[in-house]
């Protein structure tokens, strides 16, 4: 993957080969961390309208794709605080979404583990599902929350003791929608600037 | 059940969802839209002009002292002569904070890592080594003491694969050897600087523990000396205590950078590599 240089003769085809080989892993990081379709459509365009207006700081090669994982989180942290703008593509990425069906399981252990990735920090929420979820290696998470693989191994092996004791405390009849309930699924963490 | 199968299970967006045709259509107009909103002019940077005024002065001042060539007014030394206070070390490193974007970063780097032995055929580890450090450090800083243990990291992680290497062709020599430097490896100075006393547990937050910075080696130490390949093996391929060898191979870098997208760094993906790449 090439990255997209603001001195290229066109900009554009170098970005739209980024946009095009990196918007699904994008796209399903934002669907896992978000409560609607809506607002991962409209993090998604913010996401690559802010890689445009930064093509300077793109990093070059597969250190594009973990940039972006990173505008995309510093974008959801700062989500809770800022208003939606309408935009009619958005909303037809949305509705496409919708009509794919939500995707997320809803069964009883599904329940269990989000009431318990809920009460982790959110750092540590964050670096046990970019493993999971996203496939990253701890130098690759390091590189998107802006930390040293050292920390980040450290941090994983005590986030998956924490979630595995939260796991095996949390009672089936205790079981809550945490992303609804608690807004604080992405918002603890400072906002750092992308 | 694992956390780790259960967060995959669990996974709200897995792979092989989004695939609807509605869904890239509307992604392509959100891509094209993009690309066709203007950008913003790019504004002159006041702190650039400032520095190339500062370095035509520095230039000016070297040569009126004495015939410097312009060039060398360029060099960036590595040294800072600051050091990361004691008691700040852990999860940072100790010892006097280093520029990786210094002139001469690379060849001190390299005499920093002289006393870590790599076995024979893993030259290119050191490079390695200091590639992922340089690329690690958004503020180009490293201290000497976090680079000596990513040093000592890579060496323990070539001195396993090499033992594991020399028991699959039954060259008992040579895994011998690896056993010996394997045996004094948790003592060596860049070792102990950072992590005095290497343990599988120690306290962390909310009374839960973890290893300490090389704490994770110890279970695969153990197991070499054990001479018990198929448990390395085992614990290379649940990536136990997340000791993530590949990271410090720049052979399997090449590797992966050549496999089809979908190819991504893991334990399994490592295993793969190893079956067709022996060393030694």
């Amino acid at each position: 993957m090439r990255s997209p240089r603001a001195t290229d003769p066109d900009p554009r085809d170098a970005f739209a080969e980024l946009f095009r080989s990196t918007r699904s892993d994008l796209l399903r990081y934002l669907l896992r961390r978000t409560t609607d379709a809506e607002e991962a459509a409209d993090l998604l365009a913010e996401t690559y309208a802010t890689a445009w207006r930064k093509l300077e700081a793109i990093p070059a090669g597969d250190q594009a794709r973990l940039w972006l994982f990173g505008v995309a989180r510093n974008l959801l942290l700062r989500s809770a605080r800022r208003q939606r703008v309408a935009d009619a593509l958005v909303d037809r990425l949305a509705g496409e979404l919708r009509a794919a069906g939500p995707p997320a399981p809803s069964d009883d252990r599904a329940l269990r583990l989000r009431t318990a990735l809920a009460e982790l920090t959110e750092r540590d929420r964050e670096i046990l599902t970019l493993s999971a979820w996203e496939g990253l290696a701890p130098r690759e998470i390091a590189k998107v929350m802006r930390t040293s693989p050292n920390a980040v191994r450290i941090r994983l092996h005590r986030a998956r003791k924490q979630l595995g004791s939260r796991l095996s405390a949390t009672p089936a009849a205790d079981l809550a929608a945490p992303r609804d309930a608690d807004p604080a699924w992405r918002t603890r963490a400072p906002v750092i600037d992308s | 059940m694992n956390v780790d199968d259960l967060l995959t299970e669990c996974d709200p967006a897995p792979a092989g969802t989004l695939t609807a045709a509605g869904i890239d259509e509307a992604l392509d107009a959100v891509g094209r839209a993009i690309v066709d909103s203007p950008r913003p002019a790019r504004r002159r940077r006041r702190g650039l002009a400032r520095s190339r005024r500062m370095i035509l002065v520095a230039a000016v001042l070297a040569l009126a002292a004495g015939g410097v060539t312009a060039a060398r007014t360029l060099f960036i030394p590595t040294h800072t002569g600051t050091y990361v206070p004691k008691g700040m070390a852990v999860g940072g490193g100790p010892g006097e904070i280093l520029r990786t974007d210094g002139t001469n970063f690379h060849r001190i780097a390299i005499a920093l890592s002289a006393d870590i032995p790599f076995p024979a055929g893993y030259i290119g580890w050191r490079d390695a080594v200091i590639a992922n450090e340089i690329s690690d450090q958004p503020w180009h800083k490293v201290p000497s003491g976090q680079l000596r243990g990513g040093y000592a990291q890579a060496a323990i992680c070539a001195w396993i694969l090499d033992w594991r290497a020399a028991m699959r062709r039954g060259d008992a020599s040579r895994a011998s050897h690896d056993v010996a430097v394997l045996a004094g490896a948790l003592k060596w100075p860049a070792v102990t600087a950072w992590d005095p006393h290497p343990s599988m547990s120690v306290p962390g937050d909310s009374g839960t523990t973890h290893p300490s910075e090389f704490g994770w080696a110890i279970p695969y130490i153990a197991t070499v000396r054990g001479g018990n390949l198929p448990r390395l093996d085992r614990l290379l391929a649940d990536d136990s205590f997340d000791a993530a060898f590949w990271e410090s191979d720049p052979d399997f870098a090449a590797w992966i950078d050549r496999q089809p997208n979908r190819v991504r760094n893991s334990p399994r993906a490592f295993l793969r590599y190893l079956s067709t790449h022996e060393r030694g």
